[in-house]
């Protein structure tokens, strides 16, 4: 039962994108903590 | 090895000293105002939602991750990247009984405390000798990967690239404890991500996700095959295999007394989820492979290998950097976590149950050092591959699983019941991996221990009253 380039291509651009957005998110969360003094 | 390196000597020196003396003075800065044993173990307990997400995230994506996901994609095509990924499934896991542990224990400072509060002191030992194997080999592992690493991008020798990397981590955590490991996970986090996704955008649009396809169809058609039945066993065996890492080791429970109350859920709920990808996006370089006819002499250098044919000098100085982000950010959790360990459990527990707070903060610092050490003098010789030597380690975490869970949430689990887990656990899983394969060791301790626990809890029940695992400082060693 061999994966079609499809599903593959897909869970590879998916993966990615999630990948990209956890950087954006770490750094929104940051300037919260900072500004609410709950950083450390 | 027998390929030519992808960077240059100079340039590879000029890239490491810069990152250590980075590394070196923000674990200084950021650790300069840690105080006493909380402030140096535990970075205070104040630790806010995201440099916990961060730290949680950053020491679970480790050199196993950006170079051993390639090298199980290239072993076992895509279900030994999405199998990688279940990994994820532990850090979920977590996140309620990091809630719970820091309820229950809002005192405690090592995953060794529980188990000895938890079930007595013979179950204590086992669970030490588990959690020492696990973390030294976890050690080896990290101080092998960046020796491989510096070797594979640069041509600098193994040993000199592995003697740099683990200088340079026992130096920021010596100097600033868990606050200089926290601290740099979340730059070292954002490096790793960023870089991942640079990386995995050029390999899409250099050689194309359809390309790949075709071309390892052609040559390794197992590797897209759904039905690889090794893999399928490599699935379940590593999504036991992170849950059991996860769920004994101090690395995790360190963190989950260090972080502010209400923290400990949310911050490794969205470290798992940030994690589940990685393994993907690290891993489908492998598949690359045979689309552009690579000779990978040794399968846990695929990663850096493709890496660098696919991206020339810009791409293999991205991989360097993003790998020693990942390596450092591993390695310095796992020296303070088990120098906690070893400090709270051996030392005070076992050698100087006496030690006032002084001698403690001095100790901590001796231990740390002595890890860095003991970890340099393992990795010199190169013993085995990095996949096979974490996945030795499989039995031994797997076995914990149970006792670990179940003992916080289940009142009247056996204590013996759970000792007797963790130890037959280790060794039928130990004879698994030896006499079946590597994929099924945490498969096997993982049930073996299930058997266990829920088999003597049904025959011989206990009581347990959860203030135990809260004693008063004073009583804290009389149980």
């Amino acid at each position: 039962m061999i994966v079609p380039p499809e599903i593959l291509n897909l869970l590879i651009v998916s993966a990615t994108a999630m990948v990209a957005a956890a950087p954006v998110i770490l750094l929104l969360l940051w300037f919260r903590d900072k500004k609410g003094g709950t950083l450390w | 090895m027998n390929s030519d390196p992808v960077l240059r000597a100079d340039l590879g020196w000029l890239i490491l000293a810069l990152f250590s003396a980075v590394w070196i003075w923000l674990g200084w800065w950021l650790g300069r105002r840690a105080q006493g044993l909380d402030g140096f173990m535990l970075a205070g307990r104040k630790v806010g939602l995201a440099l916990g997400t961060a730290t949680a995230m950053a020491t679970w994506v480790t050199s196993n991750t950006t170079m051993a996901a390639p090298q199980l994609a290239f072993q076992m095509g895509i279900w030994g990247m999405v199998g990688y990924s279940l990994g994820s499934i532990g850090l979920i896991l977590f996140a309620p009984l990091a809630k719970r542990i820091r309820q229950l224990m809002p005192q405690g400072f090592t995953s060794g405390d529980f188990i000895r509060l938890r079930y007595g002191k013979l179950a204590w030992r086992v669970f030490l000798v588990i959690s020492f194997f696990y973390a030294f080999g976890w050690l080896i592992s990290l101080g092998m990967a960046g020796g491989v690493l510096i070797n594979a991008l640069t041509g600098i020798d193994y040993h000199i690239g592995m003697t740099v990397i683990v200088a340079v981590c026992v130096s920021y955590t010596l100097l600033g404890g868990l606050r200089a490991v926290i601290g740099t996970d979340f730059l070292q986090s954002l490096i790793i991500l960023t870089g991942i996704v640079i990386l995995a955008v050029l390999a899409i649009s250099k050689v194309g996700v359809d390309t790949m396809h075709e071309q390892v169809l052609a040559e390794r058609p197992e590797l897209l095959n759904l039905l690889f039945p090794a893999a399928i066993m490599f699935l379940f065996n590593n999504l036991l295999f992170g849950i059991g890492e996860i769920f004994h080791s101090n690395v995790w429970w360190s963190r989950a007394f260090a972080f502010r109350e209400g923290v400990g859920f949310k911050a490794y709920l969205i470290a798992g989820l940030f994690w589940a990808p990685v393994p993907i996006v690290a891993g489908f370089l492998a598949l690359s492979v045979p689309a552009l006819n690579i000779n990978v002499p040794a399968a846990d250098m695929v990663g850096p290998l493709v890496a660098g044919e696919l991206l020339g000098a810009g791409g293999a100085v991205l991989v360097f950097i993003v790998v020693f982000s990942a390596l450092a950010s591993s390695l310095d959790s796992l020296l303070a976590a088990t120098s906690d360990l070893v400090l709270t459990d051996l030392y005070k527990g076992h050698l100087r149950p006496q030690a006032g707070e002084q001698e403690l903060v001095k100790a901590a610092r001796w231990i740390t050092l002595g890890l860095g050490v003991m970890t340099w003098l393992l990795c010199w010789p190169r013993i085995t591959t990095l996949a096979e030597l974490l996945y030795f380690t499989g039995a031994f975490v797997a076995s914990t699983i149970w006792p670990v869970a179940a003992g916080l949430y289940w009142r009247s689990i056996n204590p013996m019941g759970a000792t007797l887990a963790m130890a037959l656990g280790t060794l039928v899983g130990l004879l698994s991996y030896f006499m079946i394969g590597f994929y099924v060791a945490a498969l096997v301790a993982a049930a073996v221990s299930m058997i266990l626990v829920l088999l003597t809890t049904w025959l011989a029940p206990r009581g347990f009253d959860w203030q135990m695992l809260n004693p008063t400082p004073t009583t804290a060693r009389e149980s």
